[in-house]
């Protein structure tokens, strides 16, 4: 193949592959754009490593994400475990840093969380700023709302706890660990006739496990049925 | 008549680190057609690197080579010609059949005249009962026979072999030997050896070759049965 | 023509058959396994962490499998001197090269089918919610990315005089091109790059492969894909002219080695 003639042509390709490009990104911008603004704080706040840095900048951040979520979830069990928590924390917020789209991952997961802690429910507060700056008052900033304010609220009355508790499982099809939640801090607050309320609710749902309704009716049964 | 091989002014060189090596110093030659030419030379003398440049493999930095009057680059060329290398490296994947196949579609050549050849070839060859066996695990002597049945599938006006006897038995040898006369007067034969006994029995013409340079060119009977003080003479010369 | 579809013919037999080649294939089935194992320790959100895993994992194998096997076929030819068998035909380097470079990226784009289709039998079987035509895109941009990368790792087997620095370089090329979107994010916005630096860097990723266009499955709700069509046409033409530089200087650097 000819020098001049072989340089020309490999010219030429690097200019169309060079327009090609242009126009390619944008249509690519059509699908949105992952923002690294959200990794940047990520590193900042040391929520997210080196490993999820190299998966986002591979352009895989789902998938490394759902490996997280996986960690997570795998620290997560019916006994309410509390020497776990710190793993839980940098789980939960691993998942959401390094996709920060995952709304679901954020929303459900901070309500475990809740669900799981004590005391510090700082994770809550920071997935809530995450939420807020990716699509404020969205329906999962909503709840993710109603779970920090749950959670954190020491004064809170009972209206409140009732209008929360209407946002979370007013559907009917809302997942158990809303249910959790609410057992959690009804039976915290000895406050009897929620609970019976909330069991009511549990008992109700076909598609929550057996081991677990057993669990509630047993409590049921210890318990004195308010009026 | 046009001739089978003809090369002008050949001169290759490559670089060994730093040192420039010239493996073939201007050698010009004339092969004739259906005339049986063996190549010899010692050890490093530039045999292989001729026939390379004769292939196309190598590039040489002077010179001019044709076969049958058209330029060895142009790969047409190599339609009427056939090489069989000093260790035959065949396929190991592909069975002994698939390997006339391809052949075959590259020579394009209909799936019945394939077989048609395949099955002389192989009888003349003595591979019969291995057309479905992949050639990986042939022996040595059956991968050398299978690349003398494969460099004769196209009926080649020209054939060249780089040392064919090299790792072969007696039996294998003899084989060899007995084709190779039975095609002398039929097509152009251009073979690198070290055996004497097979350039005496063998060849019209001897090239001797040493330091990339031709040293010698034996073309009657009698420097023909001489060949070994030839050689030595040959080789000798500073 | 002919020579150069008989070349790909032997490349794609001589490569099914070849034990690393079935291994990759095995390979790719355990990880399909392992991401139905990973979706279902998950709890919630399986069918997201089973499209996202296979995804990942459809990718990866096909990509290892384009680079392990492009990179080192003409290293092996020649290393075996198979290359003698086939070069004293009548067939010239381009054809011998452009053969050889059809039968890998068929073999590799058969594995890539082979995995995508037991993808979709899952997806199908367990009722995830993955339409049809998202499948038939996945593999299409999946085949072009494949084909990108068979064309550069490709180069290395025709300029490289034995497997490791080939593979090497492969991947390292390969990286580069993955990474280039966030290099130039990073590069062009961070503040200490020199201002005068910026132009150049935004020019070099301009003209260079951006293998992030193939990389649209990861980051974005799933439903968004109104207009697949004309971006996959486009990417195809891109695909296109990268593929047939890196051929250009694979023939060039093979047009310069000794055999």
């Amino acid at each position: 193949m000819k020098k001049i003639p072989a340089i020309i042509t490999l010219i030429i390709l690097l200019a169309a592959g060079g327009l090609t490009q242009k126009q390619l990104k944008k249509n690519y911008a059509e699908f949105g754009v992952f923002d690294y603004k959200y990794t940047a704080e990520g590193i900042a706040n040391n929520y997210i490593d080196a490993v999820d840095l190299l998966y986002i900048m591979l352009n895989r951040p789902r998938f490394k994400a759902d490996v997280n979520w996986i960690n997570f979830m795998q620290n997560t069990d019916d006994i309410f475990e509390k020497t776990k928590e710190n793993v839980r924390r940098e789980f939960l917020l691993k998942t959401a840093f390094t996709d920060p789209y995952f709304t679901e991952a954020q929303l459900f997961g901070g309500t475990i969380y809740a669900a799981y802690s004590d005391k510090n429910i700082q994770t809550v507060a920071e997935l809530l700023k995450l939420t807020n700056a990716i699509a404020p008052n969205s329906r999962h900033s909503v709840q993710l709302t109603s779970v920090f304010l749950l959670t954190s609220k020491k004064n809170i009355t009972v209206e409140e706890i009732e209008k929360i508790e209407n946002e979370l499982l007013g559907s009917g099809s809302s997942p158990i660990q809303f249910y959790k939640l609410f057992r959690l801090f009804y039976k915290k607050r000895n406050m009897n006739a929620q609970l019976w309320r909330l069991y009511n609710l549990i008992l109700a749902r076909d598609d929550f496990p057996d081991d677990f309704k057993k669990n509630i009716i047993e409590e049921m049964k210890n318990m004195n049925r308010p009026e | 008549m046009v001739s089978a091989i003809e090369i002008k002014n050949l001169s290759y060189s490559y670089l060994d680190g730093i040192k420039k090596v010239l493996a073939v110093n201007n050698i010009s030659l004339n092969i004739e057609t259906n005339s049986s030419v063996a190549l010899m030379g010692i050890n490093g003398a530039g045999k292989t690197t001729l026939i390379k440049c004769i292939l196309d493999f190598l590039s040489p930095q002077k010179g001019e080579i044709s076969i049958f009057g058209k330029k060895s680059v142009d790969s047409t060329s190599r339609t009427e010609l056939s090489y069989l290398p000093e260790k035959v490296n065949l396929t190991p994947e592909l069975k002994l059949f698939e390997h006339f196949r391809f052949l075959g579609k590259l020579y394009k050549i209909s799936n019945a005249e394939t077989n048609e050849r395949m099955k002389k070839l192989s009888a003349l060859t003595k591979l019969e009962n291995l057309y479905e066996t992949r050639v990986g695990k042939f022996s040595k002597g059956q991968s050398q026979r299978a690349g003398i049945a494969l460099s004769l599938f196209n009926e080649p006006k020209l054939l060249i072999l780089d040392e064919p006897m090299t790792g072969l038995d007696p039996l294998g040898q003899k084989l060899i030997i007995d084709i190779l006369n039975e095609l002398k007067n039929k097509m152009t034969l251009f073979v690198s050896t070290h055996s004497f006994e097979f350039a005496r029995k063998l060849a019209d013409k001897i090239i001797i070759i040493h330091k990339g340079a031709a040293a010698s060119e034996l073309t009657n009977k009698k420097d023909i049965q001489d060949i070994e003080n030839n050689f030595y003479k040959a080789v000798n010369i500073e | 023509m002919n020579n150069i579809k008989t070349i790909a013919w032997h490349t794609l037999i001589c490569w099914i058959r070849n034990k690393v080649y079935i291994g990759f294939i095995a390979a790719s089935f355990l990880l399909i396994a392992f991401a139905f194992i990973c979706a279902n320790i998950t709890g919630l959100f399986q069918e997201r962490v089973f499209v996202d895993s296979s995804i990942f994992f459809i990718e990866l194998i096909s990509i290892i499998t384009a680079v392990f096997i492009c990179s080192t076929t003409v290293i092996k030819d020649i290393q075996s001197k198979e290359i003698y068998y086939i070069l004293s035909r009548p067939i010239s380097k381009f054809q011998f090269l452009t053969g050889r470079f059809l039968g890998l990226t068929i073999c590799v784009i058969a594995l890539h089918l082979l995995i995508t289709a037991l993808f979709t039998l899952i997806t199908s079987l367990y009722g995830f919610e993955l339409t049809q035509k998202m499948k038939l895109y996945f593999f299409l941009v999946i085949s072009l990315k494949i084909i990108l990368v068979c064309s550069f790792s490709f180069v290395f087997s025709t300029y490289s005089t034995s497997f490791f620095p080939a593979l090497i370089l492969s991947f390292t090329l390969f990286f580069i091109f993955e990474f280039s979107e966030s290099m130039n994010y990073w590069l062009t916005f961070y503040s200490q790059t020199a201002v005068f630096m910026k132009p150049v860097y935004n020019f070099l990723f301009l003209i260079m492969p951006n293998l992030v266009y193939y990389d649209i499955f990861y980051m974005f709700d799933i439903n968004k894909f109104a207009s697949l069509s004309s971006y996959t046409g486009f990417l195809a033409l891109y695909t296109f002219i990268y593929s047939i530089l890196f051929l250009i200087i694979s023939l060039i650097s093979f047009n310069k080695r000794s055999l």
